[in-house]
């Protein structure tokens, strides 16, 4: 009897939102908007792929064809490697505008992913980008609390809720109906998209298809907790607005926290709590650090004296030209190992200021729910952060690798005595380079995403029993005069 | 009878409300652009005493080789941030506001971006802009909306209408209350800016001042031609919010969706490559042909002369390095000229949308935007030839660390002019302006 | 099966019921006249169970109000002054929803049959709620209220805004439901209907029922002095 007035009143409301022309028209505009955006995310996403591959063939190509020479001087020619994003980036774009889609790979330095879409955009980049994720976190809320703002308040100025009361309806069934119904509608903005976001996935053959389901597959449900508060927020502020119009305004500047304030006011106060440094700041002090530990291009370099004096000693030798092997790039071996050592502490602790501030932010999932379901939709969508140091990582692995092998290389092959002028130069031949293979660059696992990041999956349930609870106590207390 | 409508209006708790939740922005949006400030300034103090000590320190470890002292030591060149940046950041939070090159090539360097978190950037700053372009409409539409419809719904309309002839003058009036009401709380956030980040009161603060306020005007004008239409209260209310959302989100983002399309700017990528390649190819070419090119660019150096069996010589090297940045010069150029492009395109978009139009000016007189990224740019690259053009005659003739007066290498600044056509400045507004009056007008005529 | 027992309602500095006493039996029509504030509302407002009297309590059909508030309503039908319901629904399916709320699906022939006992012609039974006079609409909330065979029916202002043609109708369906049985409290200013359909008639003051009497005695001129006079 109970869940039977609560199944009517779910019918009711869902009815009375599809019936209305303006609302159907709505859904469908948006609906269209999200396919065209996930469209044209297609096209860009396979015209920027093919690009990339083009130059990461080429970038191959000229590794592989260069002539014989120096391994030195092979490891400052250095790589080029370039970032893919995840085909759910068609999705939710997420941070992908900002992030850097080359890295320069050379031996002693560490370079920055340079060259992001947004260094190359003006202004308009700023106001964000039109994905389907942006339609359906920031749009489509702002358009459920404009259809169901009078679903409480209306009825009671039209004395209909007191009727329904006297009829055996209690304010707690009102209310679960309201929102479940309000709640059903929402998913008809929802559910549509995802089919079109999975085909468009699949087709760009960037990842496999089990991957892009698996990832859909924790969306979806994401997105729908996320709709679920929204629609319990709307009925209760309109359950408790004095008139209709006074619940729309109040709804309305709840979107605006929500969706516009809160977020900036938490990455500034992010940005705030704990600064990160500027570029030129953290290149002095770890030229610092470095140049205290010694110049390895050097090999007469006082730091690495008590190195060269332990090898002579244990060679049996007086100078360094007569050790078994080339000394220089011994010394550069070692110098890469320090000099990488050291760039790495400094990037951690930059590393670590960032993860701070992405930790403030993903703890902001519990005050602002619309930075649980971003951060969530990022991380599942593979365009967040955790991601983007993955490839960091990643590309910093290859770097190093290819340094050492590089040096390997000279230690080997290079001869100990400074070559003469107009000699013979000292070089290694040309198929070495061959046996060195190309970054291939692996999406981080969703797993492991999400078990790094797993404070905006617990906000959203966390959102989800404050609906729930919000609910069961408004309902005893809804005023139906 | 005009105090009857202030009493009307400041007695209304909604309004007093809201315009009380302007002014917190505006002042949170002060404060914001305060801390950005101060932080850019302290960065750009800083570097003075970091690039005097990286001098110090690689002149104390290769003080006999000069050749090797440039190539490890940054030069730093920095991009003047007005205080009038504080109001509009604009792209300065992504774009650094001081670049460091060494005098190798260029092409490797410059792109290099400064640290930033992405998430940081991808939120996007809340500065006085963002206030004026974003939050003020809403409180402009939510005072607006129902000045016509509510007096309908509430009956009193059809007895405004005996009792005066042209209804539509009462109206106004309310409307101009609402004006002067919103415009103050602008002119008192403004002071305050002013006051407290220290602004000066020149042209570019003019113009951003009367940009905003063109700005505001338009949309109480936009306001009413709609409410003219005599729609219920809610229609009002969705139809402005449409158009609001559909400014501020759609248009701009769709708008930057086409730019893109319309103009990829992939020749970064392309000069990034081809200055790698024109470079360190150069290692395993004959020295001849590499320093015949480089005679041809800077002539003066000729006598400065390259054996082709000569094992490695500064001057072979850092002619080299020019190479690398002569073959990707074009690319390089071509990608300034797409940005520009890009910006181009925006501007127009701007004349047709007031809230990009805004923007654009804001950061443009703010020194923040694409405009003074890309002639800082060039700066650059005019900072990092003359410095080349100093250094080389003394590496070349084989020079060590003491033939320079590395006091006379500080820190230098570019200052971007920040001009501004008047003209293409507030002509856009003005035309809007008058269009939506005029449409208004023969309806308020009308009304009865 | 309506029975007010010492009814106080206070608000902070207010008092809108003071020690109420009513009782309507099975098959009475009582008229509750009064000035606009003087407790007619409250009264009702109470009896649904939406206000919660400061001390005293009301019985429907021996169930106590206050205690058990939900119980109650199974018993009670309730029709306000200005019937809105739902516009974008026909009279039919307002009928239908509103019933099955309180539990009864009734067929659609059953339901026609309830609005054709209000007397709302055949044809608008299948139009939409929006298009209805007010007169219409009332029908639909009696034909709510018969559908769901209250025992107490609960009338607010019926008859303001009515053209003479429908309070006619509207008094003759009351004067039915008082012969089936029923019992009718209906708060009003219309002191002609009052004497044509009432079996009792009370008088409120500020809160105070002032005048308790059998409508018999008297037309409706006598009721108009005397209200005027206790006014």
């Amino acid at each position: 009897m109970n869940r039977s007035i609560v199944r009517l009143i779910i019918r009711k409301t869902r009815h009375d939102l599809l019936k209305s022309r303006q609302n159907r028209l709505i859904t469908v505009t948006v609906l269209l908007f999200c396919m065209l955006s996930t469209g044209l995310g297609l096209m860009q996403y396979r015209d920027t792929a093919s690009q990339i591959n083009g130059y990461r063939k080429q970038v191959r190509e000229q590794w592989e064809h260069r002539p014989a020479k120096h391994p030195h001087r092979m490891a400052h020619y250095g790589y080029l490697v370039f970032r893919a994003a995840h085909p759910l980036s068609i999705f939710d774009n997420g941070l992908d505008d900002y992030l850097g889609n080359v890295i320069f790979l050379e031996a002693h330095k560490q370079n920055t992913a340079n060259l992001s879409e947004a260094g190359s955009s003006g202004t308009l980049v700023r106001f964000g980008t039109f994905s389907s994720a942006f339609i359906l976190q920031c749009i489509v809320p702002l358009i459920i609390v404009f259809l169901g703002f009078g679903l409480i308040a209306k009825e009671r100025e039209d004395a209909t809720l007191k009727i329904l009361n006297v009829q055996g309806a209690t304010g707690r069934q009102i209310i679960w109906g309201k929102t479940i119904g309000l709640w059903q509608f929402s998913l008809f903005f929802l559910l549509p998209v995802f089919p079109a976001v999975f085909f468009a996935a699949v087709i760009s053959g960037a990842a496999e298809w089990t991957d892009i389901a698996g990832r859909l597959l924790v969306i979806i449900p994401a997105y729908m907790i996320y709709y679920f508060f929204i629609s319990t927020l709307t009925v209760l502020v309109s359950a408790f607005s004095k008139s209709s119009s006074s619940a729309l305004v109040s709804l309305i500047g709840c979107w605006l926290i929500l969706v516009v304030f809160l977020p900036k006011g938490i990455q500034f106060a992010a940005q705030n709590i704990y600064p990160a440094p500027s570029r030129i700041a953290f290149e002095t002090n770890l030229e610092q650090d470095i140049l205290k530990a010694g110049d390895s291009h050097n090999p007469d370099d006082p730091h690495f004296k008590k190195l060269k004096d332990s090898l002579l000693q244990y060679y049996h030798v007086k100078k360094t030209e007569e050790l078994p092997f080339n000394y220089s790039g011994f010394v550069m071996k070692e110098g890469e190992k320090i000099s990488s050592g050291i760039y790495i502490r400094h990037q951690n602790e930059l590393q670590e200021i960032y993860n701070r501030q992405q930790r403030f932010s993903d703890a902001s999932a519990l005050i602002d729910p619309l930075m649980a379901i971003r951060n969530f939709s990022m991380t599942a969508a593979g365009t967040d952060f955790f991601s983007y140091t993955r490839f960091q990582r990643q590309a910093e692995e290859y770097r190093y690798q290819m340094a050492q092998e590089l040096n390997d290389l000279q230690i080997e092959h290079i001869s100990n005595i400074k070559p003469e002028k107009g000699g013979p130069p000292a070089i290694v031949g040309a198929d070495s380079w061959k046996k060195f293979p190309d970054f291939t660059y692996r999406f981080t696992a969703l797993g492991l995403s999400i078990r790094e990041q797993w404070l905006p999956l617990a906000a959203l349930l966390f959102w989800l029993a404050v609906g729930i609870l919000a609910i069961e106590w408004s309902g005893s207390n809804l005023k139906l005069i | 009878m005009n105090t009857y409508l202030y009493k009307q209006f400041y007695r209304n708790r909604a309004y007093i409300t809201a315009l009380v939740f302007l002014w917190l922005a505006g002042i949170m949006a002060i404060y914001t652009g305060k801390k950005f400030l101060e932080r850019n300034h302290d960065i750009i103090a800083k570097s003075e005493a970091f690039q005097k000590e990286s001098i110090r320190r690689n002149v104390q470890y290769h003080k006999d080789d000069l050749g090797l002292i440039l190539y490890y030591v940054k030069l730093n060149l920095v991009n003047k941030t007005p205080q009038l940046a504080a109001l509009n950041i604009g792209m300065r939070d992504l774009n650094p506001s001081i670049q460091g090159v060494t005098i190798r090539n260029l092409e490797e360097q410059r792109y290099n971006a400064d640290f930033y978190n992405p998430s940081n950037a991808a939120a996007g700053n809340l500065d006085f802009s963002f206030v004026l372009v974003f939050l003020f409409p809403l409180i402009i539409v939510a005072f607006c909306y129902n000045l016509i419809s509510e007096e309908e719904e509430k009956g009193t309309w059809k007895l405004l209408h005996v009792q005066s002839s042209r209804p539509g003058r009462l109206i106004d009036a309310k409307m101009r209350v609402r004006f002067m009401a919103v415009t103050a709380v602008y002119v008192v956030l403004l002071v305050i800016a002013k006051t407290w980040i220290g602004i000066p009161a020149d042209l570019p603060f003019a113009v951003f001042m009367i940009s905003g306020w063109l700005y505001i005007i338009f949309w109480f004008m936009l306001c009413r031609w709609i409410i003219a239409f005599r729609k219920s209260s809610a229609q009002n209310a969705l139809i402005l919010l449409i158009l609001w959302v559909t400014m501020n989100f759609i248009v701009p983002m769709a708008g930057n969706m086409v730019i893109q399309k319309m103009y990829p700017v992939r020749e970064s990528l392309k000069a990034v490559m081809q200055q790698r390649e024109g470079y360190h190819n150069k290692w395993d070419e004959p020295k001849l042909p590499t320093m015949k090119k480089f005679y041809q660019a800077y002539p003066q150096f000729s006598k400065f002369t390259v054996e082709e069996n000569d094992a490695f010589t500064w001057t072979w090297y850092y002619a080299m390095q020019h190479m690398g940045d002569m073959e990707a010069s074009s690319s390089s150029r071509q990608y300034a000229e797409k940005m520009q492009k890009r910006n181009n395109a925006a501007v127009f978009l701007g004349y047709l949308f007031p809230n990009i139009h805004t923007q654009l000016t804001e950061s443009r007189v703010a020194g923040t935007g694409m405009d003074n990224h890309l002639e800082f740019a060039s700066a650059l690259k005019k900072f990092h030839e003359k410095k080349r053009l100093f250094f080389y005659p003394l590496i070349f003739s084989g020079k060590n660390a003491e033939a320079v007066n590395w006091n006379d290498q500080a820190v230098e600044s570019f200052e971007d002019s920040r001009n501004i056509s008047l003209l293409q400045v507030f002509l856009p507004y003005l035309v809007l302006i008058i269009l939506l009056f005029s449409l208004s007008q023969t309806k308020y005529r009308k009304l009865c | 099966m309506l029975k007010i027992t010492d009814l106080h309602k206070k608000y902070n500095d207010f008092t809108a019921l003071r020690s109420l006493n009513l009782e309507v039996g099975k098959g009475e029509i009582y008229a509750l006249l009064g000035q606009n504030g003087a407790g007619k509302s409250t009264t009702i407002n109470i009896l649904l169970g939406l206000l919660k009297p400061t001390s005293g309590d009301a019985f429907i059909n021996g169930v106590s109000v206050t205690g058990y508030p939900d119980r109650v309503k199974k018993d009670l039908a309730y029709i306000p002054e200005t019937v809105l319901l739902y516009p974008n629904l026909t009279g039919l399916e307002n009928l239908d929803f509103f019933s099955r709320i309180a539990g009864f699906e009734y067929s659609r022939e059953q339901l026609s049959g309830f609005l054709n006992r209000t007397g709302l012609q055949e044809t608008a039974h299948h139009k939409m709620l929006g298009g209805y006079s007010k007169g219409m609409r009332q029908k639909v909330g009696i034909a709510i209220a018969l559908a769901k065979d209250a025992k107490v029916l609960l009338l607010d202002e019926p008859t303001s805004g009515l053209d003479p043609i429908a309070t006619a109708e509207f008094t003759e369906i009351v004067r039915q439901l008082g012969q089936q049985g029923k019992t009718v409290l209906m708060a009003t200013h219309d002191i002609f209907n009052a004497v044509s359909v009432a079996s009792a008639i009370g008088i409120m003051k500020q809160g105070v029922l002032v005048q308790n009497l059998p409508s018999k005695a008297f037309t409706a001129e006598e009721l108009q002095e005397l209200y005027l006079k206790t006014i």
